[in-house]
């Protein structure tokens, strides 16, 4: 509170300081300049124009947009990629939630212990992960689809079938984000005042009211928080599909981002349209962060 | 008789619990043991959950293959993590303290900016990026591997809402004593910033050690090829020998979980606070 009355009068010391700020401050911007705002307005600005690497701009107005939300390929990523937040988003919810219930009533060492082993999946990269993925999974020797055989269970082809392929990554996600999304909800858990559940319990309430009627209303901010980042998370999902599956089969796991990717490697593409769905992503990503402005009430961030 | 089954229901949570941390770990420790397991054992049917015996061919095999130049793609990934690291924490911890502390103009603007950038997906302008730095020429360096992420919107908020934190009476004493703002920020606030330089230091090195697009995109030379990229060829060069496959993912696994060892509570506690706030 004391830094407000410092703010907006810049007095003669801050005057004899801005030169330092600037200094100071010098080297973040120019960065986020180069590698965020110039490769940004370019995305802007490109997405007009046709070109690729060997031909010149033409401008186009909107064409490129129309060109790619007719694109067979990004329909079926964009579509793909609402089934994937769909499914994995509440999914997600739900388990945390409930492990991290779990969690809440054991010993504190036991507890703490668990919380390091379940944190240390989300710090293995979304390649390596496919590719451990992709050993246990495998048809014939991986070890899934032997514990299926011995449970009498016909072998799963995962990656060949597109429901199943959509099972394959969406365990792999599940596993990397579990932990850090756990020790999120039990720390919420945790900050919720022990006398709100006595005073339940006198009133004679159960486990499941309690649940109902104390822990879930008083999580509400961090399950809006986490609904969000995990959906903006999500719509960037490229790393596990790329390895486990490529996209395939029929499309099935295709996600824009891999979309996209394949078509920057591919030179000869106009890039202009592939640019506009880049964009038309931004505009998605940026509608679900502003939610979350409106959620903390943008005063915490926003004001310098 | 209420205490009793209180006991029975802590027994039965503290066993589903430790049934799930097995289930996290389990693909780690699973890939960890079939990289020394022979070709057969790999997929052996029954199962064989132990090999016959711990054998090193496999990861003989990897460091000693010349194409896919292993070894120094763990050091050169290593030492582009590490400058990363030092880089991003000097940068944004000077524009943090900058924010929390200084009166400059076009105050409000340069946050915004900086907070924006932070919303931009990558996805978004990977691309244009690419264009950005081939006009720069800085394509196949070590530049291109390490600049572009160093600059971070998330990480100058979150050191300047610790900087908040820090009473004015610190610094007022030291600038009556005449020091200026680069010593007051550098003998005063760096010492006391190690918490959040740990979490996000972490952070940073855990990001570039696993990161995969941008090299692959801007990264042809074998000599500055990241693990990751490796991690993906391999994947194609050693289709029928998936130990050494596993050998090699459970070496560019290890690095980030032993600094997460190393910082474990820092760590723990950074998801907690960037969570909440």
């Amino acid at each position: 509170m004391k830094r407000k009355k410092h703010q907006n009068k810049l007095t003669k010391i801050d005057k004899k300081d801005m030169k330092t700020a600037y200094i100071m401050l010098f080297p973040a911007i120019i960065m986020l300049t180069i590698f965020v705002i110039v490769p940004l307005v370019m995305a802007l600005q490109k997405s007009f124009y046709d070109w690729n690497f060997y031909i010149d701009s033409v401008f186009v107005g909107f064409d490129n947009y129309r060109i790619i939300i007719n694109t067979v390929y990004f329909q079926k990523a964009v579509a793909n990629i609402i089934k994937f937040v769909v499914i994995i988003v509440p999914l997600m919810i739900i388990v945390s939630f409930l492990f991290a219930n779990v969690l809440v009533n054991l010993s504190k060492k036991l507890s703490a212990a668990i919380r390091t082993m379940i944190y240390i999946p989300g710090i293995v990269s979304g390649i390596a992960t496919s590719v451990i993925f992709i050993f246990v999974l495998d048809y014939k020797g991986g070890i899934v689809n032997q514990i299926l055989m011995k449970l009498g269970s016909p072998r799963v082809a995962f990656l060949n079938d597109p429901f199943w392929a959509t099972i394959a990554i969406i365990i792999p996600t599940i596993w990397l984000g579990l932990g850090g999304n756990t020790i999120l909800m039990y720390a919420g858990l945790m900050n919720i005042p022990n006398e709100y559940y006595e005073a339940a319990s006198v009133d004679g309430a159960g486990g499941l009211k309690k649940m109902i009627h104390i822990t879930i209303p008083q999580l509400k901010n961090i399950f809006v928080l986490m609904c969000i980042s995990l959906t903006a998370g999500t719509l960037q999902m490229f790393d596990i599909p790329y390895m486990l599956t490529g996209g395939g089969p029929s499309n099935s796991t295709l996600t824009p981002m891999l979309y996209l990717y394949n078509n920057y490697r591919d030179t000869s593409k106009g890039m202009g349209y592939t640019i506009a769905g880049a964009v038309l992503m931004l505009i998605l990503i940026t509608a679900i962060n502003s939610i979350v402005f409106a959620v903390i009430k943008s005063d915490k961030s926003i004001e310098g | 008789m209420k205490k009793i089954p209180k006991k029975i229901e802590e027994v039965v949570f503290s066993i589903i619990a430790l049934a799930i941390a097995f289930l996290a770990l389990f693909p780690l420790i699973w890939m960890a043991l079939a990289s020394f397991k022979t070709k057969k054992e790999v997929f052996a049917v029954p199962l064989k959950i132990l090999p016959e015996k711990f054998m090193l061919e496999n990861f003989d095999a990897i460091f000693g293959d010349k194409s896919i130049s292993f070894v120094r793609s763990l050091l050169v990934t290593f030492l582009v993590s590490v400058i990363a690291v030092a880089l991003s924490l000097l940068i944004n911890m000077m524009a943090g303290y900058v924010f929390a502390r200084m009166n400059f103009y076009f105050k409000k603007f340069l946050w915004v900016y900086c907070i924006l950038s932070m919303y931009i997906p990558a996805m978004t302008i990977q691309l244009t990026s690419f264009l950005v730095v081939h006009k720069l020429g800085m394509i196949d360096t070590l530049g291109v591997l390490i600049l572009p992420g160093v600059a971070s919107g998330y990480n100058i908020f979150f050191f300047r809402q610790f900087f908040l934190n820090i009473p004015l009476s610190l610094e007022e004493a030291a600038m009556i004593d005449g020091a200026g703002r680069g010593k007051i920020f550098f003998s005063i606030f760096v010492p006391l910033t190690k918490g959040p330089m740990v979490v996000l230091g972490a952070g940073t090195f855990i990001g570039y050690w696993n990161s995969f697009i941008w090299p692959s995109m801007t990264i042809t030379k074998p000599e500055y090829m990241q693990i990751m990229q490796i991690i993906r060829s391999m994947r194609s060069v050693y289709s029928t020998n998936f130990g050494a496959v596993m050998a090699g993912t459970t070496i560019a696994v290890i690095p980030p979980i032993i600094l997460f060892f190393i910082f474990q509570k820092h760590i723990v506690k950074g998801v907690v606070l960037s969570g909440i706030k």
